[in-house]
């Protein structure tokens, strides 16, 4: 009997022999992040990641800028223009609840967490020499470049927003906003970090070099025509914008082809491309659901992107043979239900909501065989054609004479000759570059931006009005622009901020 | 002592005898009803003959010589001696002993004299009507304990949810600890992960599935922290105590059943027809300009096309559906089993086999699943005991109920109120974004679950002597759940990606060592020392895996083959969790002369979830009784039959959080690479909070239990207050933080209370007894303390200055993207947080806000800065409720028994968020109210409960209204039970036989509009409280079943 005893003080022994409460968590901590070259080319493509976002360019942020850009409507949630995205993003009436402004609010802000936790987490070198160096650099120069181009986004968009620039804290849980010229401080300062360490050694699907270069040419020209309230400091800031664009100019070529540029077999990762974020199945973008026209495809995709007609209009009196039509709007196609041909406007009269728009084109499939939401073409954030008309813009403003010739070298690809606008002195050459940006980029997220960026007389103006007074308005099908500054230039600090944030009120 | 003298008796019985046949006695023992008592013992006094009755009651005893003295004994029954001369046939009649002062009940770690026990603790009884009519342990104990409220809903399989005295703490999750046999089962609201994405939504299903209602002995309910605090860091939130069934010292016992039900849905929810709803259409498109979509004949709906010529109307009318009618169903039920029990006075056996087959109310909604249970005890020597008890079980389900968080076409319930009344081939390709129709979630939609569980557990106790034992007992449960979920190309998900399946499986184990040293031992039979020490390892480890694929080549095999899936959209993700808790603890309860019993804990737990510095937290706990029934003045009264007070303090913990949330953690992350191809980046996952320590619970409780005339009534009355501190809690942020919440140490939370619990023997006579029996407890909660800072907010019409945070967002969509819920500093959780409203915006108002116009809702501009903002919001509801009671009536003639249970809730309100969408004419394609349609405001026909047509400010609305909040107050006959015993007395093959109808849910008496007020909808997030968003229906179920011993 006494041996019972023993088996079960062996037990017990065993018992408390075995209790140990250390955790072993099966993730990654953070001192083994930036440590090596790899490792910091992981967490490199896990900040590009935040960019393919459902919420920020995988399609919310996209549907938001295109639609409250002036130049779109959506019949997302209901085929009509008193839609609630229509009576409000589309119209250029905002709110703080708008689902897509609430959510690439915080798709920025999570892009932005994970760009500050690179910077204060990774150490750079300062001579870097060896490939292991050289990587860890770059993923930093990249953290650098990517939070810039963060908060150009969120500044241009919300005007001032907090300034975050650590990861956060339980001390740091609430922060009140800043002012718009910090914003831009810092922007400049991380941009020039980017310049200083990012050199390329990561490679594939990340930006490249010349970017950053890009970017702050793009910052000091928007700040060139900002109030002077929210510029860091006075100075010529096309002149400064001119030196960051001329870096980049030369670097990079066209691609010879307009279409094939969005071409999915053709249009990924090519000379003409600086900063793309990257789709593959698997890893997708969302815009072939999103923004091909409906029944266009086999898959069944929600065309929520459509066109202001006037934009359409504008384009085609200005280029009528221009071959980027076809690339950027649909007109006609079958229906892969029913077999039906579809036809919008201009082919046929604005009598309803459905018809009165052309397709947005660019952004989806253009495979009517295509079956799946999936998609492996790429979403380029910044071409070089872009860089083109910024040189020719800024040439304009300092009268250096060489502004005709990049505009030339943009429509030289599609055939074409700059129109007689640009030869009719430095306004007309304004006016005619700001329209160019619309017939080459149109859809590209860059409209919002460009629309706004010289001040709200200017969008008021060329935007607005134009649209209002279109010949072709209906209200019937149209939406009406609001007019009034304090509701047009920036989007209203999203709801769910101001429900968590104590720091930021209504 | 009863039971000590029945085992002795049965020995004797046992024995074979070789006497010589003198004289013999028979007769048949009942009790009081005239029921025979199978089991009892006949003992010839001053002897060692006896003999035991058969299942009749009958027994034959063989006696030496008369007269003699023959005592007749039944557990729980006082015994009783006649003096036996000439007669042969002896009947007796044992009169129940009511007192039952010597009951043993099990609490924590050990088990007690019922008289003894010194905290709350509430013992349900297990019937047979209510195990027939649940299949997991925590439907059962709906309506029967006061304090213990039990949210459920119909659906097979669904998740449950239990409170006891309110919630303890703001995370979701406040669902008891349940322990079977001494092993904690901790996986109430477990389930495998979603594999879906952003807005998916994946209906929580039963984490107590396993546990058999059927072979279950008893369940106590552990309330207060002097009964809780042996838990420690576990026993919050209350305990829940499983007996299961042992086999009894006896003749093999051999039991069947067999029942057969069938569901139908109990609220029907009408929308508009199809004749009705082409003129709302027709009047929409007209309101905003468009052309008419429909031309309507009598009773037929034509549809128009419009081309570049004109508008031609369609030959054949559009094929009318009530899509109530058609997707729901009856659905039928069976279920199955048999049990077989022994023993004898070294061992015991139980075994148990159940089978069941439940059908929902939607064609491809069914539940199956197999339980197989077995109980050993035996004795391995005089001093060394084992017991062992091993479960088995296995499920398999398939569910129609899933959705998605956004409420749109995506859901289920949404889709079949809102889609549109029409099913032809238009539909299927008129508007991309209405592709799913009902019939998708029916056809092409499967949700399979599987789930294999075994509960097991090997106990080994040692008799040291002089009452002290040593016990040592591993016991675990592995629990492997799977679910698949199919989505084909006719629902909205499957349509976009050309078919999607997720896949998720969760495999836990969790087990523990407990050691314990139990003293037990009388002194003088004035003093009695009741004590446990014991030390304790628990261990759980739990694997998640997450997988989804798109694109499918074929269709054919729907969830079964992910091989065809050609786009890997989620690469196989594995979450492992693992944590340890360390504990010691110890109890000492002290009877003094049977009447003032002291009663002290103490616990110490270690968890690894915590860093060093705060990793062990100790848990205390005194309480105190009186009993008062046992003082000489009251021992004689015949009022007074039973009095006891009890007073308790003490301290309990919360540790139910997931691991590793001190560390900040970085996990994988997919990005396309170049070649079309994925590479894998990581990203950090949260923000790691190093100070994260325990939440505790601090309680007191004084209740008193009595039992008057003979205990032919009796009761209980508890008042308790409790107080948790350091509450852990995921604290919501702005998302310009960049990430979504973070896990903190927040805050101070209270709930003070009664509890009453009443039964009475009404009527005992003539073969007819009457009981009746109710309980109701009144919780009030109130967030004490909350820690942030400061900040406006509207309350009972000024604007204060409180600390406060809002509650989660409901939907991810365009409606009710908002938080329902404030939590708000010295008010209670949750309250309903919007905008007042009063009536509609009529033509000639003046003072409109800015951008309203008549027909639109009056909501009330609190600021009167003649906006409509969040400035404006203010409480417009409170989801708690007043009290919960539960009770019954048990009648019995004969063979004839009639069982009826209740339940119900008071006081509470329900933001019915499907009312958002569906009670308004907001002119979209999707179907709405009749009378949201009828009674539209038109500027002919000002209407002042409905907004116009076109009425689109719910969506993306920033705030909810108080149109929506109402009341969810409601009583429920849960049950209705009619019996009847078969009469088989003269049948040699059955012992008894018992026939039973059954009606589950039969009426509810509620005001409220949506399917069922007990919401189960985000049952497990503590930021949303009392709202209703696409919620499942209720069912009323009539069973019928058969019971049979052999």
């Amino acid at each position: 009997m006494k041996n019972y005893k023993y088996i079960l003080i062996a037990i017990l022994g065993f018992t408390v022999f075995n209790c140990g409460l250390e955790e072993e968590p099966p993730y990654l901590a953070n001192e083994n992040v930036y440590s090596s070259a790899s490792n910091a080319k992981a967490a490199t493509l896990g900040m590009y990641s935040a960019f393919s976002d459902y919420f920020y360019y995988g399609n919310q942020f996209v549907f938001l800028v295109n639609l409250n850009s002036g130049f779109g409507v959506t019949r997302r949630g209901g085929n009509r223009n008193s839609s609630i995205d229509n009576t409000t993003l589309a119209s250029l009436n905002p709110t703080s609840n708008s689902l897509q402004s609430d959510n690439a609010w915080g798709a920025i802000y999570k892009a932005i967490a994970r760009n500050n936790d690179a910077i204060v987490s990774g150490v750079p070198f300062d001579d870097a020499a060896t490939a292991e160096e050289l990587g860890i650099n770059d993923a930093i120069g990249q953290a650098y470049f990517l939070r810039a181009f963060n908060y150009f986004n969120l500044v241009r968009l919300w005007g001032e927003v907090p300034l975050r620039l650590e990861p956060t804290t339980l001390e740091t849980v609430h922060v009140a906003k800043s002012p718009i010229v910090d914003i831009y401080t810092q922007i400049i300062s991380d941009a020039k970090n980017a310049q200083k360490y990012m050199n390329g050694t990561i490679g594939a699907g990340t930006a490249k070099p010349f970017a950053a270069d890009m970017l702050l040419a793009k910052v000091y020209m928007t700040l060139a025509t900002a109030p002077s309230s929210h510029q860091p400091e006075s100075g010529n800031y096309w002149q400064l914008a001119y030196n960051e664009a001329k870096k980049v100019y030369g670097q990079y070529s066209l691609y010879p082809s307009y279409d094939g540029l969005f071409d999915i077999d053709t249009g990924n990762n090519t000379e003409e491309s600086i900063f793309e974020i990257q789709s593959s199945e698997g890893a997708s973008l969302d815009h072939t659901r999103a923004f091909t026209p409906s029944n266009f495809t086999q898959a069944n995709t929600f065309g929520w992107l459509k066109i202001n007609a006037e934009v359409y209009d504008r384009h085609v009196s200005t280029y009528p043979n221009d071959p980027r039509l076809n690339t950027n709007y649909l007109l006609e196609y079958t229906h892969t239900g029913n077999g039906n041909n579809i036809t919008v406007y201009p082919l046929r009269a604005r009598n309803n909501f459905n018809n009165g728009f052309p397709w947005s084109f660019k952004l989806g499939s253009q495979d009517p065989n295509n079956t799946s939401r999936e998609t492996a073409k790429n979403f380029k954030i910044y071409r070089y054609a872009d860089v083109l008309l910024m040189l020719a813009e800024i040439s304009n403003e300092l009268q250096n004479g060489e502004q005709l010739g990049y505009v030339q070298e943009v429509l030289d690809r599609v055939g074409l000759t700059p129109h007689s606008g640009y030869s009719g002195g430095q306004e007309s050459f304004r006016d005619a570059i700001m329209r160019e940006y619309e017939f080459e980029l149109v859809t590209e997220c860059h409209d919002w931006f460009n629309n706004r960026r010289r001040g709200y007389n200017y969008f008021l103006n060329n935007v607005i009005i134009p649209h209002n007074t279109a010949p072709t308005f209906d209200a019937n099908v149209d939406v009406t622009f609001e007019t009034d500054e304090n509701k047009v230039m920036y989007l209203p600090i999203p709801a769910s901020e101001i429900n968590n944030n104590n720091e930021i009120s209504g | 002592m009863k039971k000590s003298k029945f085992i002795k008796l049965l020995i004797i019985c046992l024995l074979p005898g070789f006497v010589l046949a003198q004289k013999t006695i028979s007769g048949t023992v009942t009790d009081n009803t005239g029921q025979p008592l199978p089991g009892a013992s006949v003992l010839q006094k001053g002897t060692t003959k006896g003999a035991v009755t058969d299942f009749d009651g009958k027994y034959s005893l063989t006696v030496d010589s008369t007269p003699t003295t023959l005592v007749y004994g039944f557990l729980g029954y006082k015994s009783k001696e006649i003096t036996v001369d000439k007669q042969t046939q002896v009947n007796v009649v044992l009169q129940e002993d009511t007192s039952q002062l010597d009951e043993v009940v099990v609490i924590g770690y050990g088990t007690a004299r019922k008289s003894d026990i010194t905290g709350s603790v509430t013992s349900v009884e297990v019937t047979e009507a209510a195990v027939a009519q649940n299949t997991t342990v925590d439907q059962l104990l709906q309506g029967r304990a006061a304090g213990v409220q039990v949210t459920q809903n119909g659906t097979p399989g669904s998740g449950v949810s239990v409170r006891i005295r309110g919630s303890n703490s703001l995370r979701g999750n406040n669902e008891p600890l349940y322990v079977v046999d001494g092993v904690i089962i901790s996986s109430a609201g477990e389930d495998a992960a979603n594999a879906g994405g952003g807005n998916d939504l994946q209906e929580n299903q039963n984490g107590l599935n396993g546990i058999n209602p059927r072979d279950i002995e008893s369940i106590e309910v552990l309330k207060d922290a002097s009964a809780t605090a042996i838990y420690g860091s576990r026993g919050a939130n209350g305990v829940i105590l499983i007996t299961t069934k042992k086999g009894k010292v006896g003749k093999a016992s051999i039991g069947g059943f067999v029942t057969s039900s069938v569901s139908v849905i109990n609220e029907r929810i009408d929308v508009l027809d199809g004749v009705d709803f082409a003129k709302y259409q027709n009047e929409a498109n007209l309101v905003d300009g468009l052309n008419p979509q429909f031309h309507i004949e009598g009773n037929d709906v034509f549809r128009i096309n419009y081309n570049n010529t004109g508008a031609t109307i369609e030959a054949e009318p559009v094929n009318q559906v009530n899509w109530h009618d058609e997707i729901y169903k009856q659905g039928f039920s069976k279920s199955i089993g048999a049990n077989f029990s022994g023993g004898n006075d070294s061992g015991s056996y139980y075994a148990s086999i159940t089978y069941n087959d439940q059908g929902g109310i939607v064609d491809n909604s069914r539940f199956q699943s197999g339980n197989f249970n077995i109980n050993l005890s035996k004795d391995l020597s005089e001093k060394l005991k084992l017991d062992a008890r091993l479960n088995m079980f296995y499920s398999s389900g398939q569910f129609a109920q899933d959705g998605d968080r956004a409420g749109g076409q995506r859901s289920f319930i949404n889709n079949l109120i809102t889609f549109r009344p029409f099913f032809d081939e238009q539909s299927a390709i008129d508007d991309d974004e209405q592709t799913s129709n009902p019939y998708s979630w029916v056809n092409d939609f499967q949700d399979l679950s599987e789930e294999r569980r075994l509960i097991g557990n090997i106990a080994l106790t040692y008799d040291l002597g002089k009452g002290l034992k040593y016990k040592v007992q591993a016991g675990g449960n592995i629990r492997d759940k799977s679910r698949d979920r199919f989505y084909g190309l006719t629902t909205f998900q499957g349509s976009t990606s050309n078919g999607e399946l997720q896949m998720s499986s969760l495999n836990s184990k969790a087990y523990q060592i407990n050691n314990l040293l139990l003293f037990n031992r009388n002194f003088n039979k004035k003093h009695r020392i009741n004590a446990v020490a014991g030390l304790i390892y628990d261990v759980r480890d739990t694997r998640n895996e997450l997988y989804a694929v798109t694109d499918f080549s074929t269709l054919e095999f729907g969830a079964d083959q992910p091989a065809y899936g050609q786009v890997i959209s989620r690469p196989l993700e594995v979450r492992p969790a693992k944590t340890q808790l360390l504990s010691y603890l110890g109890r000492a309860t002290y009877t003094f002369n049977n009447k003032y019993i002291f009663t002290g804990t103490f616990r110490a737990d270690g968890s690894s979830k915590f860093s060093k510095e705060n990793r062990f937290s100790y848990f205390p706990s005194l309480a105190l009784a009186w009993r008062a029934g046992s003082e000489k003045f009251l021992r004689k009264s015949k009022l007074v039959s039973d009095l006891k007070f009890r007073a308790g303090w003490g301290m309990t913990g919360n540790q139910g959080i997931q691991p590793y949330q001190t560390l900040s953690n970085y996990g994988p992350q997919l990005y396309g690479n170049p070649d079309n191809g994925t590479s894998v980046g990581f990203i950090p996952l949260n923000i790691g909070n190093r100070d994260l320590k325990w939440e505790t619970t601090e309680q007191i409780n004084v209740g008193v239990d009595f039992g008057f005339f003979n205990d032919r009534i009796s009761g209980t009355v508890d008042v308790y207050s409790k107080e948790t501190q350091d509450l852990l809690q995921l604290e919501n942020l702005g998302p310009s933080a960049g990430f979504e919440s973070v896990l903190v140490n927040r805050g101070n939370i209270e709930n003070k209370g009664l509890e009453v619990t009443l039964s009475g023997l009404l009527v005992n006579k003539d073969g007819f007894t009457f009981e009746v029996g109710g309980n109701i407890a009144f919780n009030q909660v109130k967030i004490s303390k909350l820690g942030s800072s400061q900040s406006e907010i509207l309350i009972d019409g000024t604007y204060q200055q409180r600390s406060f945070y809002l509650g989660d967002n409901i939907s991810s969509g365009t409606y009710f993207k908002a938080p329902a819920n404030a939590f708000i500093q010295g008010e209670e959780i949750g309250l309903f947080y919007g905008w007042e409203t009063d009536g509609i915006w009529q033509t000639g108002d003046t003072g409109l806000p800015n951008g309203f116009q008549p027909g639109d809702i009056r909501i009330i501009d609190q600021n009167g800065d003649g906006e409509i903002d969040g400035n404006d919001r203010t409480i417009i509801g409170n989801p708690n409720p007043d009290f919960t009671y539960g009770g019954f009536l048990d009648f019995k003639y004969k063979r004839l028994s009639l069982n009826v249970l209740v339940n119900g809730v008071q006081g509470n309100d329900i933001a019915n968020g499907n009312n958002i969408k569906w009670a308004t004419p907001d002119g979209n394609t999707q179907n709405i109210f009749p009378y949201a349609y009828h009674n539209a405001w038109r500027p002919d026909a000002p209407s002042n409960s409905v907004p116009r047509i076109g009425y689109r400010k719910e969506q993306t609305a920033i705030s909810i209204t108080d149109r929506i909040i109402e009341d969810g107050s409601f009583l429920r006959i849960s049950n209705i039970t009619l019996g009847y015993d078969i009469p088989v007395e003269n049948s040699n093959t059955f012992a008894n036989a018992n026939i039973y109808v059954s009606g589950v849910n039969m009426f509810t008496f509620t005001k409220y509009s949506g399917y069922n007020p007990e919401i189960t909808s985000f049952s497990y997030n503590g930021n949303i409280l009392g709202v209703d968003w696409l919620g499942m229906p209720n069912v009323r179920t009539v069973i019928l079943g058969l019971n049979l011993n052999f």
